[in-house]
């Protein structure tokens, strides 16, 4: 009697695992189009962020740094979104920096931080990162840090202020020097 | 991003700075069903240590050598959790022969690993940090290491607390938690440890 | 004979046997997304989708799974309803999927959806445990939520997307951060103590 129990046991489970398998498989090739394009869209409103005209985006590799050359609706380019990882107090961070074809920085967003919340993370809010706007590459310090430099950190959260700070200005940097 | 530091920095990261039960807040079930004993910890403590390094190494063979290449990356919970539980279930085994003494002392707590919120964690989170198999082991002994130093502490709080005056309503789990919280305080203050 | 729909097995889920204040299960989420209501409620309704599919399933099933295998024949099934949740979410709300980030496929193994097939699902019909998995998944709702709503406006001023205090509130920013979480529980349960005069372990 054991025995077919075992029997009768294992075709279950091997039933039960085909049909979650079958399932799952079908849940999965439903969605996988959606879930690309929540990726492409995703990507595109991070874009259309830095650059309101962007309509159209190829890779580009500029020296060793990997970027995103932007084009609007006539195929002009119009600027480029460079990414880049920078240590903050927390962690690593990610920012995307866009910079226009004159070189000057057209915004600046945080895509992954790990910063504490109500402190370093405001840096990821607006008011933070408009400041960058429009700035030569000489003015992308802290206020305290440099003559020319014209960024407010946040109160108490130093660290995570100078951090994307100097990960912005790292990156008009190395675009100078190609 | 977190795979490119050295090894050393990676069982920190995983020990303190990022401590499992204190600061990511997963295994809470076992951190507070267990701790009011330091010897059953302990044990714990230990199986947890064995299951999850074993574990965690399996799952990330399993999907890098045979979900990828297959397509199956949606298989990845099923697989996982399905690989921990026999994996479990081979230790009881093993440990029953060779070790029975622990394993009187583990009783229940041993199957109920299967359960730990913590294994499965880690093992998925060695493949989103995209780990090579040394960095993952590393990783499991490091999580594995802060879930034992942090269910350790808090089972000599716990001794001390229950001889102490707490009004009705707080004794037991409440109390339990507010310690907690206090502990989870105090490694708050690894997170500017190092500049990762 | 048991009642073929009996309406305890809904209504127990909410205090009696909630399954967090009483039953102390299933705390893994609780503590970690309860830092914002909008991703409670989510987790919340992922939460009890998972609860609910795999409780009628189970029962469903339940006079064909031999007793050996019926642990692992469970794991397949949650893990598979979990499955769907998570590429759903990653689907058609991202966002949430991001926020809950290792909890949504922590639901596997959560004491509480476990704990039911075993106690209750699989010896019991489907409609009861339908009504089983919606009470137990309302009275985690409701926990998970309630806490959120202290945490986020004590320690971020808004709740969902209302601002609470207006812009000149300091918030008490402990409350989003992990100790506030365990603080805020640890208060829950002494009061629901002191209310029902009784307190279980898990």
């Amino acid at each position: 009697m054991k025995k077919k129990e075992l029997i009768s046991g294992a075709i279950i489970l091997l039933v039960v695992a085909a049909l979650a398998g079958f399932l799952l498989a079908q849940v999965y090739a439903l969605t996988l189009p959606r879930i690309e394009e929540q990726k492409r869209l995703e990507t595109e409103s991070l874009y259309r962020a830095l650059f309101p005209e962007a309509a159209k985006f190829e890779p580009d590799k500029i020296g060793d740094l990997q970027a995103t050359a932007v084009f609007d609706q006539s195929g002009q380019k119009i600027g480029l979104v460079v990414e880049k990882r920078v240590t903050g107090y927390g962690g690593e961070m990610l920012l995307a920096v866009g910079v226009s074809p004159e070189g000057s920085i057209s915004g600046v967003k945080i895509l992954q931080h790990n910063e504490t919340p109500g402190l370093g993370a405001k840096v990821a809010r607006e008011g933070f990162l408009k400041q960058f706007q429009h700035l030569k590459y000489n003015e992308v310090y802290l206020k305290n840090t440099a003559p020319e430099g014209k960024i407010d950190a946040i109160s108490g959260a130093t660290i995570s202020s100078r951090a994307v700070t100097d990960g912005v200005r790292k990156v008009l940097e190395s675009l100078r020097t190609r | 991003m977190l795979n490119q530091l050295n090894p050393g920095l990676i069982f920190l990261s995983a020990f303190l700075v990022n401590n499992i039960l204190l600061i990511k807040f997963i295994a809470l079930c076992s951190f507070f069903g267990l701790s009011s004993s330091f010897s059953a910890s302990l044990g714990m403590g230990l199986a947890v240590v064995f299951v999850m390094v074993m574990s965690s190494s399996v799952s990330w063979a399993v999907y890098h050598f045979l979900l990828v290449p297959l397509h199956l990356e949606y298989l990845r919970t099923t697989t996982f959790i399905l690989t921990i539980a026999s994996l479990v279930q081979f230790e009881e085994i093993i440990i029953r022969k060779k070790a029975p003494a622990l394993y009187r002392a583990l009783g229940i707590y041993l199957p109920l690993i299967t359960t730990n919120c913590a294994i499965l964690a880690a093992a998925f989170l060695g493949i989103d940090y995209q780990f090579n198999f040394l960095q993952n082991v590393v990783y499991s002994l490091g999580v594995s290491g802060g879930y034992c130093l942090a269910i350790l502490l808090f089972a000599g709080l716990r001794e001390r607390v229950s001889s102490a005056p707490v009004p009705s309503s707080f004794q037991g789990v409440p109390i339990a938690f507010i310690t907690a919280s206090l502990m989870s305080l105090a490694f708050l203050g690894f997170k500017g440890l190092f500049k990762l | 004979m048991k009642k073929l729909v009996n309406w305890q097995s809904f209504t127990a889920g909410f205090w009696k046997e909630n399954p967090i204040l009483t039953l102390m299960l299933g705390l893994c989420p609780l503590l970690a997304i309860s830092g914002s209501v909008t991703d409670s409620i989510g987790m919340g309704a992922a939460f009890t989708f998972v609860l609910v599919g795999s409780n009628v399933i189970i029962s469903a099933i339940r006079r064909l799974v031999p007793n050996q295998v019926r642990i692992p024949v469970f794991i397949i099934i949650i893990a598979a309803f979990v499955t769907i949740t998570d590429y759903f979410l990653a689907a058609f709300i991202p966002g949430l999927k991001k926020n809950l980030g290792v909890f949504l496929p922590l639901i596997v193994v959560n004491c509480i959806v476990l704990g039911r097939a075993e106690a209750f699902a699989s010896r019991n019909n489907v409609v009861n445990s339908l009504l089983d998995g919606l009470g137990m998944g309302a009275g985690f709702t409701i926990v998970i939520v309630l806490m959120a709503a202290i945490r986020e406006a004590l320690g971020n001023g808004t709740l969902g997307p209302l601002r609470l205090f207006g812009p000149h509130y300091n918030p008490f920013l402990i409350m989003i951060l992990p100790p506030g979480a365990f603080l805020v529980l640890g208060f829950l349960i002494a009061l629901k103590n002191s209310l029902s005069e009784r307190g279980k372990k898990c």
